[in-house]
């Protein structure tokens, strides 16, 4: 196990609370193997909003999917703090997705058989028994509608996902995702499937839940303007990190709000 | 607790999922209607085997009986254990025979087992008196006529013959008077009501029953045709009818005639000799140690002592058998659903692989997701099982009326009431049958229900969530 371990391209010298080290990742489908990750070494301190950009087929939805214990790394390890995740049993692998991390999807992924209350309330519902919910239900509830109306969506609470518009469901999801009161929530291109508006919101949304609840965001995404709205962009190409680097000086507050354009040209090495 | 949300609200959403719920349904409620009509059956039979029967018999080898029967049974009674066990006993002198009378003036000519009974003492015994046809005989057996029947007797009796006095000659003796002799008085009998009656097809009420024609009344004389035991002889007698012997049981009701015991041992010349002593016990329970215990006691004497179930151990096996039978072809009918559960889950698992992916992304274990479905497999097996239950009881409920229904729909006779004499087809609800039959079926439902949850399980949650 490493202790002690800064991540120099944040700019941060507190220990991450996320990291993944010389992790490599291949598919093999038909014989034929693709190796997506190369030995990918990246760290997310908390309160942290991170957005992975980089082309179709770069590895940044796989990199969250390894970081959020949804797949196993081939080689190299994710921690949590000082504790090496990847490799634990699944059942404990399960309660950190339960409890610790939050997910949300660019498709939003809500049960369509539930509520949009009873989609916010389904991490409870996983971590609870049969005989623990009647103690637990009345206190998850609240907490479900209290989610949903800070998402603009109390009126929605009993509609199912398909009575409900893209923006709404995606709201929905961020509000699942908060749900256990998560450490770190993943998002994969969380404003890829809305129209502009509906994006900003999500994107608002995440960064009041960030700034607000102290809660580290660790985002996927093709939109540069997206990206440019969080703390740090880590951009990978071929499997390997290209660049990356936090926009403001070392071991400052993070600013917030920064210019796209501003953003993608640091990221060229022109600012 | 999102296994149990999930499996309800797939049961309520799915509507695919009600395929497998009717096919269940349809399945149980099969084989309860058909459990409770084999059990009806089954009891029935087995009611009348046993009360025509009685629960333990002594049995000669032959035709020719053995003798001393009062000896045996004042053994029996002197036995302490055998006379503790011991309700009631009669002796009985069974022989086939051949029954003769004349219908429209045409002869009818039967074969039939004759049977010497003492109805008091046989009705002691059980399985006799309940099945006479005349109300006031079965409080109070007996052979003696009722006053139609005497009536009747009288009515169709033959004229005496004309007696011509010689015209004698003066110097001539008279003849010595004519012996002084009592015309033959008829002993009376009892039919087996199928003997008496015929079932007309033609005549029917607008319910459907059938209507008896009867060929023979109390009163009517018949003549009955069996062999002398010491000569080796046929020897015969008329009969006057009394009353009937309907026990519903064609085989009984078309061939048994009974007749005093005394008088069918005076005409087959074997006084004091009978064919059985039929025994009734306290506790039937107590049956195979009764039979060892005589046994026993009568290990040298020609005779065989064995239970009503030992006696009609072929028939009721026989029931056993198609029943057993009947009940693995019917549920074969609900692993066909099974088989319909397998392919409805396997469509489900794949409709919901992106449901799947969610749930383990929301820290649900393999273990979970499995329980989902084998969960909605149970939930399927008790919906099917618990609705075709109710169906099935309904359809046992009203198993006549539907009878009815469709006989008169079909213009079929599904249920020939001549060949069992039953007039309604008989039931017989067991509660363990049925819980059984819901076990299985719950079993099977979730049996089949493990190929799909184990394939559900198993799904990568990001191969699961990119699942298109």
């Amino acid at each position: 196990m490493q202790t002690g371990y800064t991540d120099s391209s944040s700019g941060i010298d507190s220990p991450p609370i996320l990291r993944a080290e010389n992790v490599r990742k291949t598919y093999r489908r038909n014989g034929i193997s693709t190796e997506v990750l190369k030995g990918v070494d990246f760290a997310v301190h908390a309160g942290e909003f991170v957005s992975i950009v980089g082309a179709s087929g770069s590895g940044k939805s796989t990199l969250l999917h390894l970081m959020g214990t949804l797949d196993s790394p081939d080689n190299g390890g994710i921690w949590l703090g000082d504790k090496r995740i990847d490799s634990l049993p699944g059942r404990d692998r399960d309660r950190l997705r339960n409890g610790t991390f939050g997910f949300i999807f660019q498709f939003y992924h809500l049960l369509p058989e539930l509520t949009a209350v009873e989609n916010v309330l389904a991490p409870e519902l996983v971590a609870s028994t049969v005989w623990q919910w009647p103690f637990r239900k009345k206190a998850a509830t609240k907490r479900a509608e209290a989610l949903l109306e800070r998402m603009g969506l109390s009126h929605r609470r009993h509609h199912r996902p398909c009575e409900m518009s893209g923006g709404e469901m995606q709201r929905t999801a961020i509000a699942r995702a908060v749900m256990t009161r998560p450490k770190v929530l993943f998002a994969d291109e969380p404003t890829g499937n809305l129209d502009e508006t509906a994006g900003g919101e999500i994107m608002n949304l995440l960064k009041e839940l960030n700034r607000t609840d102290n809660l580290t965001v660790l985002m996927v995404t093709h939109n540069m303007e997206m990206a440019a709205n969080t703390d740090r962009m880590v951009r990978l190409a071929s499997g390997r990190i290209d660049s990356s680097r936090s926009i403001t000086p070392q071991g400052t507050h993070l600013p917030r709000h920064i210019e796209p354009n501003t953003m993608e040209l640091a990221y060229r090495g022109v600012g | 607790m999102y296994k149990l949300v999930l499996c309800w609200r797939y049961l309520k959403t799915r509507y695919l999922a009600l395929v497998c719920v009717v096919s269940v349904m349809l399945g149980v409620a099969t084989l309860i209607v058909v459990n409770s009509v084999m059990g009806g059956f089954s009891a029935k039979l087995r009611d009348r085997l046993h009360g025509l029967l009685s629960d333990v018999m002594i049995e000669a080898y032959d035709y020719d009986g053995f003798a001393d029967p009062e000896g045996k049974m004042a053994a029996i009674r002197k036995d302490p254990y055998l006379s503790e066990q011991v309700e009631a006993m009669t002796p009985t002198l069974e022989i086939f025979a051949m029954l003769q009378f004349s219908y429209r003036d045409m002869p009818i000519t039967k074969p039939i087992r004759l049977v010497g009974i003492n109805p008091a003492e046989r009705a002691v015994v059980g399985g006799f008196a309940e099945h006479l046809v005349d109300p006031k005989r079965r409080t109070n057996p007996t052979f003696d006529l009722d006053d139609t029947a005497k009536a009747r007797l009288e009515q169709t009796k033959r004229p005496e013959p004309l007696v011509f006095q010689p015209i004698l000659k003066p110097d001539e003796a008279p003849p010595p008077d004519p012996v002084d002799s009592k015309p033959h008085q008829p002993v009376s009998a009892i039919l087996g009501y199928a003997i008496a009656h015929f079932r007309d097809r033609e005549a029917r009420d607008e319910d459907g029953t059938l209507h008896d024609r009867r060929t023979l009344q109390p009163g009517d004389e018949v003549v009955l045709t069996t062999v002398s035991s010491a000569k080796m002889a046929p020897v015969f007698d008329r009969f006057v009818i009394a009353d009937y012997f309907k026990s519903e049981m064609s085989e009984y009701d078309s061939q048994y005639v009974f007749v005093p015991l005394e008088h069918l041992q005076k005409l087959r010349t074997m006084e004091g000799k009978v064919t059985s002593i039929q025994i009734r016990l306290k506790n039937y329970d107590e049956a195979p140690k009764v039979v060892a215990r005589l046994k026993e006691m009568f290990r040298r004497q020609p005779v065989d002592v064995q239970t009503w179930e030992d006696k009609q151990g072929n028939v009721l096996a026989a029931i056993r058998t198609e029943k057993g039978i009947l009940n693995i072809l019917l549920f074969m009918i609900i692993g066909v659903a099974g088989f319909g559960i397998l392919a409805i889950f396997s469509m489900i698992v794949g409709e919901k692989t992106r449901d799947i992916g969610i749930l383990k992304s929301l820290g649900a274990s393999n273990w979970g997701v499995m329980q989902i479905f084998l969960g909605y497999g149970l939930l399927l097996g008790v919906v099917g099982g618990g609705l075709g239950s109710l169906l099935g009881l309904a359809i046992t409920a009203n198993i006549n009326e539907i009878e009815h229904l469709l006989a008169k729909a079909t213009g079929q006779d599904i249920f020939p009431r001549d060949v069992y004499y039953f007039d309604r087809i008989p039931t017989d609800i067991q509660p363990m049958a049925i819980l059984l039959v819901n076990l299985g079926a719950v079993g099977i439902a979730v049996l089949f229900s493990i190929l799909p949850a184990l394939r559900a399980s198993m799904l990568h949650p990001v191969r699961a969530l990119r699942f298109e």
